[in-house]
């Protein structure tokens, strides 16, 4: 299956050590999973519980949006039963990894939310809008992020990425 | 010679070429356009606004009143720069505005005769009568001779950027304060942003002959910024001008990224908007001068004392060789040591101060009196009147003027903070700034650097809670107050861009417009794109003083956003032409492009309207065709953006059963029903159809339109008005791509894709729902029409929607299978009286629609006690009717209103009107949908309907809004 | 306007989807119709600290009480209008 990003990403050069690099992640298993208040810590304690590679974001109040391959995710629905409710969410995103120091920079241009501050644990993620798109950002290292967008926003989501990286003389490629 | 060949801090080893109105000129790397006229001897720049007259540069900054230019031609044009803040690059095509056919010889001067009649409020007092004349006549006259720039009328071919920032600091204004703020924080480890409107930091060192720790105050100026680039914490913003102080710590700026490069590289934004949030913001952002109001102050020639500084000392450009200083401050003293240093003569410091002013050198002879004349096209001479009442005449090319210091603390005001008279300073001042909002510097009051530096230090410090240090204590100046000479005539200018004079203000006191706001909407004072900088506080100061009232009394007008001009361009970043909006495309978008598919915007989404093919005439053929196709064969179109929300739980089915006006707790799995829910007011909301997955679990759809409203709805419903219902809603509306298949072939159809499922009409009959596999993937198919035909959807996930549909049309190539749009859709649904948005228009009931008996009696839901008003039921009501003109060739007007025949067409007999409308191919005639009052009384009656905004009217009979197969047998088989 | 999101943080006003002043709880269909006029319609339009019903739909969705002072925008507390613990 070819990715929300996928016409945009293959036009990209493929460059070593940039400063900004964008993959996409495609064939995600994606979860929206919503705990009442009563049961959100023991949710949240079996969501801790997941192989790398798997990202928990903190999307809500009792809400997570867990990302990871399918079979990782596999568990979760008899390990959150009476727990928390499930909803499938693979297909929904287009979700971009940005790598490199310019990553933070570009993101934080877009962004009316101070990111400094934003990634302070594990699970946190900051869920708002980029050029009026929504979107999901969360820290997966000290210089990679991965941006979750609505699929259908793909394309006014890379008119941004493209003309604010530009404006900044920020060059995009992609690894190879 | 009007530039020295040593000194200041341009750089002559770079001469840069531009034009003016024309002319070819020089300057050097470092120049603004104002310096560089200046040193080409440029005396008059424009004309006036109002009386035309000719204008010279008056100030160094942005309260430059008639230096106003417009810079390069055609669609880059921009008009009403100001010549002190444009960055001198090679290349610069300047011209004047206001004038023609030169500033020098303007033949719209003759508006200086007029001057008698011009007075203030002149706009309010003439050009009354007759009334017919206003839009005609006058209005077009008064637009042309008013303005000053005018616009490119092209679209912008530039590009502007946005980016956020955060910081503990923000420090506005890179002069001495500002600097030594900024310095102060970082080096306690803040995050600082530092921004000056400027194309180097330094503010009044660049201007002034100071020394700061022995080194001068452009070199310290240098090192202060080399420290802060070391301090990665720190970022350092110049050419970007803050013009506007927000709600919750946030502050605008705009940055000038490209318009001083000659050659901008590709995808380089022109201007870049800056929205910071700071915790604390200090502004460093000086004092503006003030001038004094006497006759012919504003003659080319009669400048701003410090501004003379600034193209002296800066610049090393002299805008004359025979000088006068008239000053009321001790700071007019040193502008004339720094003329005298120059090389300028300096002729008389003029004084009207009495006593001695200790710790003032007077380099040259002062005269203790005023200015009371100006004379020459360009400055001449000056009239000085000395105290004993005797007058002179001195022969001077240069008046430079320091009538005092008006603190910057517009900023304070956009949050509402009045500003507060001191009397002391003899100025306003903002001793209340709103939260985190600081003034340091001269912006304080503290006019003097060292005292500048020691407040900036003492207030990070205090912010920042550092121990041992101690706030510094000032010693508090006695300054001169805002001076009007006295006997000035018509000439004595108070707002310069305006044109608005001493006798304009007495007049406007006079005529009774006693307060400041009055008098600046009655004069005009202080509305020009100086926004009263230089002028404000004069005029009201002159107004105090006719009122006989201190001007604390009087007070002044709080300052709005911008502080300066801000392009549109910069605002709009990227959202302009069609990236105004995001947009949303529907996961079959590129096939349908490949079809020919014509889009249509419905809120943010694409969707495709019709499908061109060879044959159709039009857009309506096209949509015929289709339609014809649905009915006849089988169609397939993309649904995907209607709203999908999935709910589960335990009280899933009873939150469903409360939100829709019908019952839903009773659906059993595996089927579908279709549902309307009603506002709590009682009229219908959204409608849309509920599946039931499992037990546990449903799918529901709604509108387009109301996808994002109804999510809220049921957020709202589960979180605040029943918070104890074990059930969860989640939008999956992004997650599948859903196809209408519809049609009589459409069951052989689906067949063929899913060969593994029985479609049988048995095994899978009306308002079913199942969930499957296709293509390795999870699958789900509704059996549910809006078109009246047998008819599914078949969702899968996103990404296979392309794939579906091209695989959809190879299985359907020999049944017929054309794809359709939504006109073709509309079409469908209105033969079937379906309603939707045209209907859905938020001032309708259930009943209204002709479904009343679908509104449980059982349950509580939302709307039903509102619904039971006797209003929303009463017979009178407007209802959902068809309508189908008597003759079959007439086109019917969507909008167009009913009425009786036989009677007036006014709106006393509107009895409702066409809400929707198609041309029915079933029908072979133009159909609508409308809302007719006792429309359930009225079928085969025959109704005129009138459109009188297009013109059209017509009889139609009124129908029964179901035109197509009533029964519903096509459905069910 | 900055928001206050007790799940995530200070949020420009514009995330947000501000419902009008917070309604009280909703009445019973056996309370009568004037209960549910009062319900639907009546609002004491202050000027001044007013409690409000914003919905944060950029961000986490939830539903809150913001207190707002309707003549300067200053906001006062904000709380989630519904029983979940942030």
């Amino acid at each position: 299956m070819i990715g929300a990003f996928g016409q945009y990403i293959a036009s990209l050069p493929n460059a070593v050590l940039p400063s900004l690099a964008v993959t996409e992640w495609v064939d995600v298993s994606a979860l929206a999973v919503m705990a009442s208040a009563s049961f959100a810590q023991q949710a949240g304690t079996q969501l801790a519980d997941l192989p790398d590679g798997t990202h928990v974001l903190h999307t809500g109040i009792g809400h997570w949006l867990v990302l990871g391959q399918a079979s990782d995710l596999n568990s979760l629905p008899s390990r959150l039963d009476g727990l928390a409710t499930l909803f499938d969410q693979s297909a929904g995103f287009g979700i971009l990894i940005l790598d490199g120091r310019d990553a933070i920079r570009l993101l934080q241009k877009g962004i009316f939310v101070d990111l400094s501050r934003a990634f302070d644990s594990d699970t946190s993620c900051v869920v708002s809008v980029i050029a009026h798109v929504p979107v999901t950002v969360w820290r997966i290292a000290s210089d990679r992020f991965g941006v979750a967008v609505p699929r259908s926003y793909a394309g006014s989501f890379w008119h941004w990425l493209e003309a604010s990286a530009a404006a900044d003389a920020i060059p995009l490629s992609t690894l190879g | 010679m009007t530039r020295k060949s040593q000194g200041g801090l341009v750089d002559r080893a770079l001469p840069i070429s531009f034009t003016f109105n024309g002319r070819p000129m020089q300057g050097y790397s470092g120049d603004t356009l104002a310096s560089a006229l200046i040193a080409n001897g440029v005396k008059i720049v424009g004309r006036s606004f109002k009386y035309h007259r000719p204008r010279g540069i008056l100030t160094d900054g942005a309260d430059e009143p008639n230096a106003l230019l417009t810079l390069h031609r055609g669609a880059r044009a921009l008009p009403n720069s100001k010549a002190p803040m444009v960055e001198l690059v090679e290349g610069l095509e300047a011209f004047s505005q206001n004038c023609w056919p030169s500033p020098r010889f303007d033949l719209m001067a003759i508006n200086g005769l007029f001057s008698p009649i011009f007075v203030a409020g002149f706009y309010y007092k003439t050009f009354m009568w007759p009334a017919a004349f206003w839009e005609r006549v006058y209005e077009p006259l008064i637009r042309r001779a008013a303005g000053l720039g005018k616009l490119s009328d092209r679209p912008d071919p530039d590009t502007y950027d946005r980016s956020h920032a955060f910081a503990d600091v923000l420090v506005v204004g890179a002069g001495a304060a500002g600097l030594t703020a900024a310095l102060a924080a970082a080096r306690l480890g803040k995050r600082v942003i530092l921004v000056d409107q400027d194309s180097r930091p330094g503010g009044r060192l660049l201007a002034e002959r100071c020394e700061i720790d022995g080194r001068a105050g452009a070199e310290w100026a240098s090192a202060a910024i080399a420290e802060l680039a070391e301090h990665d914490k720190v970022t350092v913003l110049t050419r970007t001008a803050l013009f506007g102080a927000y709600d919750g710590r946030s502050y605008g700026a705009v940055e000038q990224v490209s318009e001083h490069l000659p050659d901008p590289a590709s995808g380089m934004p022109r201007q870049r908007y800056w929205k910071i949030v700071a915790e604390q913001a200090i502004f460093a952002t000086g004092a503006t001068e003030r001038p004094i109001a006497f006759t012919g102050n504003d003659r080319p020639g009669v400048m701003m004392a410090s501004a003379v500084q600034t193209y002296v000392n800066r610049f090393a450009a002299l805008p004359g060789r025979r000088a006068a200083v008239f000053t009321q401050c001790d700071s007019g003293y040193a502008v004339a040591a720094d003329l005298a240093a120059a090389g300028v003569e300096v002729v008389a410091i003029i004084d009207p101060r009495s006593g001695d002013k200790p710790g003032v050198d007077a380099t040259a002879a002062v005269i203790h009196g005023e200015v009371v004349g100006t004379h020459g096209k360009c400055l001449k001479t000056i009239t000085v009147r000395n105290m004993d009442g005797k007058t002179e005449k001195l022969k001077v090319d240069l008046l430079a003027v320091a009538g005092g210091w008006n603190p910057n603390i517009g900023f304070a005001s956009h949050l509402g903070q009045r500003p507060a008279w001191s009397e002391p300073l003899q100025a306003f001042v903002q001793d209340t700034p709103p939260d985190g909002m600081h003034f340091v510097g001269a912006a304080a009051g503290r006019y003097c650097v060292s005292a500048a530096i020691d407040d900036a230090r003492g207030k990070v410090a205090a912010l920042f809670g550092r121990e041992g240090e101690v706030a510094a204590i000032f010693e508090e100046p006695s300054l001169a107050p805002p001076l009007v000479v006295s006997g000035c005539d018509k000439k004595a200018f108070v707002d310069f861009q305006h044109d608005v004079t001493v006798s304009d203000v007495v007049l406007a006191e006079q005529e009774g417009y006693a307060s400041v706001e009055h008098l600046k909407r009655y004069t005009t004072l202080g509305m020009a794109t100086d926004q009263g900088k230089i002028g404000q506080v004069l005029g009201h100061a002159l107004l105090a003083r006719q009122q006989g009232k201190g001007i604390a009394a009087v007070g002044t007008i709080a300052a709005r956003p911008p502080h300066t001009p801000v392009c549109i361009g910069a605002l709009a970043g990227i959202h302009r032409g069609e990236h105004l909006k995001p947009t949303r495309l529907t996961p079959t978008h590129d096939w349908a492009a490949s079809q020919g598919a014509s889009f249509v915007n419905a809120g943010l989404w694409k969707r495709a309207q019709w499908y061109t093919r060879p044959g159709d005439a039009d857009w309506i053929d096209s949509a015929v065709r289709e339609a014809k196709a649905v009915r006849s064969a089988v169609g397939i179109c993309d649904v995907s953006t209607l709203g999908k929300i999935e709910v589960a739980g335990p009280d899933a089915a009873l939150l469903l059963d409360r939100l829709y006006c019908n019952a839903m707790a009773s659906l059993a799995a595996g089927k579908v029903r279709y549902g309307v829910m009603l506002r709590e007011d009682g009229f219908v909301f959204d409608d849309g159809t509920v599946a039931r997955i499992a037990d546990d679990r449903f799918v529901i759809s709604t509108t387009t339109a109301n996808a994002v409203a109804v999510m809220r709805h049921i957020d709202y419903a589960l979180q605040v008005i029943w918070p104890d219902l074990d059930a969860k809603a989640c939008s999956v509306t992004e997650n599948w791509a859903q196809v209408a298949v519809a049609g009589p072939n459409s069951r052989a159809l689906l067949q063929r894709l899913l060969p593994d499922i029985d479609l049988s009409n048995s095994a899978f009959p009306f308002m079913g729902a199942l969930e499957g596999r296709w293509s390795g993937a999870p699958m789900r198919l509704f059996r549910i029409s809006f078109s009246g035909e047998l008819a599914y959807e078949i969702a899968v996930p996103t990404g296979l929607g392309d794939a579906l549909m091209r695989m959809l049309t190879e299985l359907g190539s020999d049944l017929g299978c054309t794809p359709y749009g939504l006109e073709a859709l509309g079409i469908l649904r209105i033969e079937k009286g379906h309603a939707a948005g045209g209907e859905l228009n938020g001032q309708v009931t259930a009943g209204d629609l002709g479904l009343g008996r679908m509104v449980s009696k059982k349950k509580d839901f939302i709307g039903r006690a509102l619904a039971e008003r006797p209003a929303l039921a009463h017979s009178d009501r407007q209802v959902l009717v068809g309508l189908a003109p008597v003759d079959p060739s007439h086109r019917v007007t969507g909008g167009s209103h009913i009425l009786p025949v036989g009677v007036p067409v006014s709106a006393v007999h509107d009895a409702g009107h066409v809400t929707s409308v198609a041309f029915s191919p079933t029908k072979g005639r133009w159909i609508a949908l409308g809302l007719l009052a006792r429309g359930a009384d009225r079928i085969g009656e025959v109704v005129n309907v009138v459109s009188p905004v297009r013109e059209t009217s017509m009889e139609m009979i009124v129908s029964s809004p179901v035109f197509v197969d009533p029964e519903g047998e096509r459905l069910r088989g | 306007m900055i928001i206050d999101c007790p799940h995530c943080g200070s949020r420009d006003s514009g995330e947000f989807f501000m419902r009008g002043q917070a309604a009280g709880p909703r009445p019973e269909y056996a309370d009568g119709q004037d209960a549910f006029a009062v319900y639907v319609y009546d609002r004491t339009n202050l000027a001044g600290m007013q409690r409000e019903h914003w919905y944060h739909a950029a961000g986490c969705r939830s539903w809150l009480v913001v207190e707002r002072d309707t003549r300067s925008h200053v906001v006062g507390s904000v709380a989630i209008a519904g029983k979940a613990v942030a």
